[in-house]
């Protein structure tokens, strides 16, 4: 019997994490209505994340969303509460995201991407407007957008960012560089 | 927009966002479905992962061999053996499979070797999906794969 959805906020607040070590006790015990209640206190945390690099696509996100929930399922066992259970899940669903992105695009698309990401302007562009900023960053290539989403959005260092998409740190500030670049041209461009 | 409003924005795009519907319910379902419960499977995936490190050092190694031997460099004949007793095939399937298949014979090895690389990482990784370094062994095996077809491209 799934709980109550609260009323569609499009943000949370964050949980506390020693509700959620209860939480996740019960769970791993085989408790469902525990990992819903984990669900219902991590979803816009989780989505926020893999909706931003799936470049905001909102129905692909929605399938990363639950991807990552049912690995985290699966894994629960194996979470030591050596971190917050919010950092261990973020992780994860990036990880999620960035199996994706790794399927969904080849190496040798990217280049062409990039020309035509900076070709195109950004239609219709206000300047100030967090959506067309993030029209702006959906339209980057996605191993850019990528590294651009987990420095700039997420906070992630190069180091990790290259831990995570296999790429020495001097390759990820490079993309760093061109995606920044790439933006500042599809908004100036448009402005 | 300036470059600070750019990165003020971008950092303001950190914030949680639920999806567009209650995903909760499709969730349930594929847990009920897979009857996946919870269990233990801390350091089962390490044998895996190790498994996959050596093959793919032994992978690193073959084409590292398989490149001199492009570039003229004398054949290390001990360490393709090695690399294919690791996969139970001799060096003559190897050839005949490539043939078969159209590839570089001089390659096989370490195509195969490269697969089985990539295939025990991928699942080691279904165990334990927020292991980082698996995901950049993954990427090195990619990586490697690319250079082989690079070069059997260059071979014609």
């Amino acid at each position: 019997m799934p709980l109550p959805m609260t009323e569609a906020p499009r943000t949370q607040p964050a949980p506390s994490q020693d509700a959620d070590a209860e939480l996740v006790r019960r769970a791993a015990t085989g408790e469902m209505r525990a990992f819903e209640a984990l669900y219902r206190r991590h979803a816009g945390r989780v989505h926020g994340a893999v909706w931003r690099l799936s470049g905001m696509n909102e129905a692909r996100a929605e399938e990363l969303t639950q991807e990552a929930f049912i690995r985290a399922w699966q894994k629960l066992a194996s979470f030591r509460f050596e971190s917050a259970f919010s950092t261990w899940l973020h992780r994860l669903a990036v990880n999620v995201a960035l199996m994706d992105l790794r399927a969904r695009d080849p190496e040798d698309a990217v280049e062409s991407d990039v020309l035509e990401a900076a070709s195109e302007p950004v239609i219709p562009f206000c300047a100030g407007e967090r959506a067309d900023l993030e029209q702006a960053v959906a339209k980057l290539p996605p191993r850019a957008r990528a590294v651009l989403v987990l420095h700039d959005v997420e906070g992630w260092k190069h180091e990790e960012i290259g831990r995570e998409l296999g790429m020495a740190v001097g390759s990820s500030k490079a993309q760093l560089h061109r995606a920044r670049g790439l933006l500042r041209t599809m908004l100036g461009e448009a402005s | 927009m300036t470059e600070f409003e750019i990165q003020r924005n971008l950092r303001a795009m950190n914030a949680p966002r639920m999806p567009g519907r209650d995903l909760w319910p499709a969730i349930a379902a594929r847990i009920e479905a897979g009857e996946s419960a919870p269990h233990a499977t801390r350091r089962r995936w390490l044998p895996l992962a190790a498994a996959a490190g050596t093959v793919l050092a032994i992978a690193g190694s073959l084409l590292f061999v398989t490149l001199r031997d492009h570039t003229g460099g004398p054949i290390e004949s001990d360490d393709y053996a090695m690399a294919t007793q690791f996969q139970r095939i001799t060096p003559q399937e190897a050839r005949d499979e490539a043939l078969r298949s159209g590839q570089d014979p001089r390659l096989a090895g370490a195509n195969i070797v490269i697969d089985a690389a990539h295939s025990e990482l991928q699942q080691a990784l279904e165990q334990h999906p927020d292991a980082v370094f698996l995901v950049s062994l993954l990427n090195r095996t990619n990586a490697q794969r690319m250079k082989i077809e690079q070069l059997g491209a260059k071979a014609g």
